[in-house]
């Protein structure tokens, strides 16, 4: 856009056409009070506090040039009255000034008038501190007030607009801030004004109230203490607050928290801005959802099985007896007789350490970050295969970019992506939604397409083959093979075939190809509806973007959205029975999770180590199986039903309290802090693992057993940048066999040394990624939008380079086989994945209430052919087992599809699943 | 030389006769002034309401450090003082206090005042931390009416519409 | 439910408007004619109908004076009490209201023939003090009008029920000869109002003399004993 030249309090700058006067003043240095105006949002004027005296050169009528003056400067004609600076955009060699006697009468009289029915309850305020109408107040307000004490207006307080939000009625100043944060970014229309004059409000009349996964972020933006978080109510005083950095865990998104602590005890989560993964939002998933860290059901000390119970121990004779008994089993059996279970949410250190101690120390590779249940998907190379390239930015993207998101429900997979897609959709980007089934992200779509169940690849193959009708495949650079088998795959049926199987007009998948093939960046999100449908259909999801010309390029690429907050740190760790860590696929593939439960039964495994996962609480096999095992060591938050069966437990430390860096969805490596000291004895999943790994370590040496490999000896020295200050002798170094050490940074600093593709990756090199953004407490700065803290001193994370970029890997674009199924029963069971479920993190938390009851979700065509009503308890039979569950009626839901909440804690899917996609017929009970 | 001893001598001759400038502490205690900053006590309203609305000013305006305060939601039902909130916890540690009043300056309802108690001593920095039963006054000795602030508080909700429609 | 007692109402309401939300304010009328008032569930039912959040309808019932969410009676009297009637004796108006009802505002008489609502401007100052019983104008309204007005009114109830609450079949009313309402035409020519001669009030307390300044700039202007 073409610069403007504006002067401003007498400072000349020029700043990009179609800036408004509030934004251009702050580019100037200059500060403009607003309320209403917020720059994430369109400006509407409604609190008047941004006026200011604008003027305009002067232009002759006749000829359009502006008018001079006797000295040769344009004369400046003032508009007769002020204006507000939020939506009046600037023009060529505007004049504004802020300063004037009439603006800050002005200034000083809204103020006055905001303040006339406000109750001035500051001190019980929670926003007191941190209040944008407190400050302002302060700078631009009137010392004193016309208006009588006992006039205000006075409402009842506060009410509550949703179970996580309060209203307060008279701290309310009408900004409507928060209702179009819900209409405009979120897309949950929930919030309106009810009433006029004083009695003017805000309601909300969704079924349940403020329904929204979003609704935190209001009080946020809130510029009064009109809106206040029921989980923060009176909790603490701003300035009390410790605003530790931490990177959320709760789904692959990776936001940016702020957990701001008072004497080491966590009081709220707040935001962190960074541009290129939250902004400055988050979803009340990760608002809300971190009260575990301080749950009283946090395992505090080691536990040991004695006489069949588990009683508390030390660490020392914990970790002895885990590595005496791991010893032993190796020594028997082999180190294939071990096997291991790390969750996806630990971060890259403790995944690290995991699969070292495995690999290196106990010589296994049966390790897996799943925990065999029979719905979960393949694992996902092709995020990190062809993820978005080096650079890859989502706040820059905007017109001349394609979205397509398929088969995935980011609301309920990754709710913060619906904010940034939303966003790139507003700045221009052309967003495709293809879906089995309406999700809220279809009313944000430009496209939107909807395949018929179970046609993922026959749409994929349509949309294939009308961008290579298209573009044909000139656009193909990378490394790939396999395009004469794809080509032969594609051509085999017509296009109109194609598109009558998979629902989708040809007409639609031409359009979707050709936005497709003209776009400057394509992104490609899909969830876990699309990978249930196999790994074809990611497959073919790899070869669209190559064949678009987009692969390896920055932001450009495939985004998987995988449950656990770090799962492409696990992938990129190797926490897989099938490769090493940076995707080194290994020679023979071992046992994984999947395979793991009838190993043990068989005896080919004696001891299962589970770090974070809770596979007994769903699977009734693992819950034999563990029942069977020789020896099993648990390592958790919390005493799970995994947990109640271990020989060993080991109390691990939350995401809060300790050190680490995750890998969020797009492969953006972010650092986290640690927040307080780990809660009673328990400890980073790291040291745990170091712990075991130096005692059997120490034992083979001592004992003269078939060592370690001799890796070790040379992580001492050189590339450990980030190592603490203590020199560790070599000896000690030898002796540990690489384990030893003091910090995550250390781990860090080996990972960057020794996992492809995280070279560089250490602390120092990720706390010097920039600091970003302006929205910190600064004088000037929140006075100026906003009195709630973003400020991010972290960096913005390092982007990895995806693997076809670093040529690393090449591009396989034959098509997969497609197994046939025999299976003819009438319905589709598709484990749908919800924000709010029975994800143990979330207990104790004000989303607890939030949780659904189980449910399957059938249409209503379905619904009625059987004469199922909502509510009527239905049987789900398939050839693995039956499953009763109370139905719900989806009026939009196609039909033949059978919906049940994936993760609900006593669904019991696992007992009717025999794959990702369960085919399954349905009675009605009758009580 | 016997001069120097009988001049001795009269001056104890001399003070054996005038008031003594000591006090016989602890059974005889000498008054304070009127500004005298000894002991903080919680203070209550005349309707034996709670003043402090646990609002941690001066915990915040606190030099030392030495306040704590936790605040909570007053049941409705019950309240401990007008409006939402009150100090649910409310101690100060005497060993770290500075006796300067600025916590008295700062809060918006004159709830916490020092007074003239000075005699402070512990056997152990334990109890060197007062509580809030041991700083709050006797619910009979409350004094004074809530300011309007306070009041509106705890005032019914205007009617709707009745103003404006 | 509406779609079920209204179909084609409501398909001809719709087919007014080219986008289906602007059809709000209509359909509310039509749910508040067939309820009574507009309940949370009538609310509800025309955001299902029009597609809107169900927010969005209610931001417009609470917007609008002329939609009543609670209980109304047969005749909703909504009086202006703004500056223009005020002086002509609204407030007078709305004590006789209530004494001759027995009523506050903003309730109902027991027999749930009268609800009692003041309004702002009604925009027909040049006949006040007026008062709109449903959508019914009546002009002129004096405190000693009030039961010749609620004689007449009741008179019509049976009237008022048929053409429901919200009255969208208005008319307009003035007093006649006789001191009974008379209904006017709607485009009739305007005939001014009748004034009889109030004795003048006493004359204010002496005001200090305005500055000469003033005076010049403000011309004819006097300053208000008011």
């Amino acid at each position: 856009m073409p610069d403007v030249t504006v002067t401003i309090d007498g400072v000349t700058i020029q700043v990009p056409s179609g800036t408004n006067v509030v934004d251009a003043a702050r580019m100037a240095g200059v500060a403009v009070p607003v309320f209403c105006y917020h720059p994430r949002m369109q400006p509407v004027g409604m609190c008047r506090m941004c006026l200011v005296q604008i003027g305009t050169p002067r232009l002759d009528p006749a000829t359009r040039q502006p008018v001079l003056d006797d000295a040769g400067r344009p004369v400046i004609q003032m508009m007769p009255k002020l204006q507000t600076g939020c939506t009046t955009p600037v023009s060529e060699g505007m004049v504004v000034n802020t300063v004037a006697d009439e603006v800050k009468f002005a200034q000083r009289g809204v103020l006055e008038f905001l303040l006339t029915s406000h109750p001035l309850d500051c001190p019980v305020c929670d926003k007191g501190g941190e209040c944008p109408l407190q400050n302002l107040t302060m700078q631009w307000g009137p010392g004193m007030s016309r208006f009588d004490y006992n006039d205000k207006v006075h409402f009842e307080k506060p009410v509550p607009l949703g179970d996580l939000i309060y209203l307060d009625r008279e701290r309310c100043i009408l900004c409507s801030r928060c209702v179009r944060f819900q209409d405009e970014l979120a897309d949950d229309p929930v919030l309106g004004f009810d009433n006029r004059g004083r009695n003017w409000m805000i309601i909300s009349k969704s079924d349940p109230p403020f329904d929204s996964k979003f609704s935190g972020n209001t009080t946020d933006i809130c510029p009064v203490g009109a809106l206040t978080s029921s989980d923060f109510r009176f909790r603490a005083r701003v300035w009390e607050l410790d605003s530790r950095p931490v990177v959320c865990t709760l789904c692959p998104v990776g936001c940016n928290l702020s957990l701001d602590m008072r004497y080491n005890q966590l009081m709220r989560v707040m935001p962190r801005e960074n541009g290129a993964v939250n902004d400055i939002w988050i979803c009340d998933k990760g608002r809300y959802g971190h009260r575990f860290v301080d749950h009283e059901s946090r395992l505090t000390t080691p536990m040991l099985r004695r006489d069949g119970q588990l009683v508390p121990a030390s660490w020392d004779e914990a970790l002895a007896l885990v590595a005496e008994k791991l010893a032993a089993v190796r020594q028997a059996h082999g180190g294939s007789a071990i096997a291991g279970l790390a969750a996806p949410r630990l971060s890259n250190e403790d995944l690290y350490a995991f699969q070292k101690l495995f690999r290196e120390v106990l010589e296994s590779n049966n390790l897996d970050q799943r925990i065999g249940a029979p719905g979960e998907p393949a694992l996902d190379d092709l995020g990190a295969l062809l993820g978005p390239g080096t650079g890859s930015d989502l706040a820059q993207l905007g017109a001349g970019t394609t979205v397509l998101v398929l088969g995935a429900d980011p609301e309920e997979e990754a709710p913060l992506y619906v904010l940034r897609l939303r966003a790139m959709a507003r700045r221009g980007a052309r967003l495709l939604v293809a879906n089995l089934r309406p999700t809220k992200l279809d009313r944000s779509a430009s496209t939107r397409l909807r395949y018929r169940a179970g046609a993922e690849l026959a749409f994929l193959r349509g949309l294939l083959r009308a961008l290579s009708d298209e573009v044909g495949t000139d656009r193909l650079t990378v490394k790939s093979s396999g395009l004469d088998q794809l080509r032969r795959a594609l051509f085999a049926t017509s296009l109109d075939d194609t598109a009558a199987a998979c629902g989708v007009s040809a007409a639609d998948l031409k359009a979707a190809a050709a936005t497709i093939a003209s776009a400057e960046h394509l992104l490609i999100f899909y969830g876990a509806e699309a990978r249930s449908a196999g790994p074809a259909v990611v497959e073919t999801l790899g070869a669209l973007l190559a064949l678009a010309g987009k692969a390896g390029q920055s932001n450009s690429g495939l985004i998987a959205l995988l449950p656990g907050g770090n799962s492409r740190g696990a992938l990129d760790m190797g926490v897989r029975p099938d490769a090493r860590p940076g995707y080194a696929p290994l020679a023979q593939p071992t046992i994984g999770a999947r395979d793991l439960w009838n190993a043990v039964q068989g005896g080919r495994v004696r001891a299962v180590w589970v770090a974070g996962l809770d596979p007994a609480a769903s699977l009734p096999a693992a819950r034999a199986a563990l029942d069977a095992a020789e020896f099993v060591v648990v390592q958790d938050l919390f005493l799970t039903e995994t947990a109640r069966l271990a020989d060993v437990v080991l109390p691990a430390a939350s995401v809060a309290e300790r050190d680490g860096t995750y890998t969020n969805a797009e492969r953006r490596v972010q650092r986290s802090r640690q927040a307080r000291p780990p809660i009673g004895e328990s400890r980073p999943d790291w040291q745990i693992v170091q712990g075991v790994a130096q005692r059997l370590v120490q034992a083979w040496v001592a004992t003269g057993a078939p060592a370690v490999p001799a890796k070790g000896p040379k992580d001492g020295k050189g590339a450990r940048g980030a190592r603490g200050g203590v020199e560790v002798g070599a000896v000690a170094v030898a002796e540990n066999g690489g384990w030893d050490y003091l910090t995550a940074a250390d781990v860090a600093a080996e990972i960057a040394e020794r996992v492809p593709g995280y070279a560089g990756v250490t602390y120092p090199a990720l706390a010097a990624t920039g600091k970003p953004g302006s929205w910190g407490r600064q004088v000037n700065e929140a006075i100026y939008y906003d009195g709630t803290n973003y400020e991010n001193t972290e960096g913005v994370g390092i982007k990895l380079p995806s693997l076809i970029e670093s040529g690393r890997a090449s591009l396989n674009l034959a098509p997969l086989p497609v197994p046939a199924t025999a299976d003819d029963r009438p319905l589709l069971l598709i484990a749908q994945p919800l924000a709010y479920d029975g994800d143990p993190l979330l207990r104790g938390s004000r989303l607890e209430a939030h949780v659904p009851e189980p449910y399957v979700a059938l249409s209503r065509a379905d619904a009625e052919r059987q004469n199922i009503r909502p509510g009527d308890i239905v049987r789900l039979a398939s050839s693995a087992g039956e499953l009763a569950l109370p139905a719900r009626v989806v009026d939009d839901l196609p039909q033949g599809v059978a919906l049940v909440p994936a993760n609900l804690a006593g669904v019991g899917l696992a007992t009717v699943q025999t794959g990702p996609r369960t085919r399954v017929s349905l009675v009605k009970v009758v009580v | 030389m016997l001069g120097e001893l009988l001049k001795g001598l009269g001056t104890t001759l001399r003070y054996m006769f005038r008031q003594p400038v000591t006090v016989q502490y602890p059974e005889v205690k000498r008054p304070v002034r009127e500004r005298f900053r000894g002991r903080h006590e919680l203070k209550r309203f005349a309707d034996g309401k709670e003043r402090c609305i646990g609002c941690s000013l001066c915990a915040a305006a606190c030099p030392a450090d030495a306040i704590l305060v936790v605040p909570a939601e007053n049941d409705p039902a019950n309240p401990k003082s007008h409006g939402e909130r009150y100090a649910a916890t409310y101690e100060i540690n005497m060993l770290r206090c500075i006796f300067c009043g600025y916590c008295e300056d700062a809060c918006p309802t004159n709830a916490i005042v020092l007074e003239h108690q000075y005699e402070l001593s512990f056997y152990d920095r334990r109890s060197s931390i007062y509580t809030k039963e041991m700083l709050l006054v006797p619910e009979d000795q409350g004094h004074g009416d809530p300011p309007p602030i306070l009041q509106q508080l705890s005032r019914r909700p205007s009617p709707p519409a009745q103003i404006d429609l | 439910m509406l779609l079920d007692t209204h179909a084609s109402e409501i398909e001809t309401i719709l087919g007014r408007y080219a986008s289906r939300r602007s059809a709000v304010l209509p359909l509310l009328y039509l749910a508040q004619d067939t309820y009574g008032h507009l309940n949370d569930a009538a609310i509800r039912e025309v955001a299902a109908i029009l597609d809107l959040p169900a927010t969005d309808v209610f931001e417009v019932v609470g917007f609008y004076t002329l939609f009543y969410n609670r209980p109304v009676g047969t005749w909703v009297l909504q009086v202006c009490d703004d500056v223009p009637c005020c002086y002509l004796g609204a407030e007078e108006l709305v004590a006789a209201l209530k004494q001759s009802l027995g009523i506050q505002e903003e309730q109902t008489t027991p027999d749930g023939m009268f609800t009692l609502q003041r309004v702002k401007c009604l925009a027909a100052c040049d006949r006040a003090p007026v008062l709109q019983a449903n959508l019914d104008y009546v002009y002129d309204v004096t405190a000693e009008r009030v039961e010749a007005l609620l004689t007449h009114l009741r008179e019509r109830a049976a009237e008022a029920r048929k053409r429901g609450v919200s009255g969208r079949f208005a008319e307009d009313y003035a007093f006649g000869a006789d001191g009974r309402p008379l209904r006017l035409e709607r485009e009739a020519p305007y005939t001014p109002r009748v004034f009889t001669p109030v004795p003048p009030p006493p004359e204010p307390a002496p005001m200090a003399p305005p500055e000469a300044g003033t005076e010049a700039e403000s011309g004819e202007r006097r300053v208000s004993p008011l």
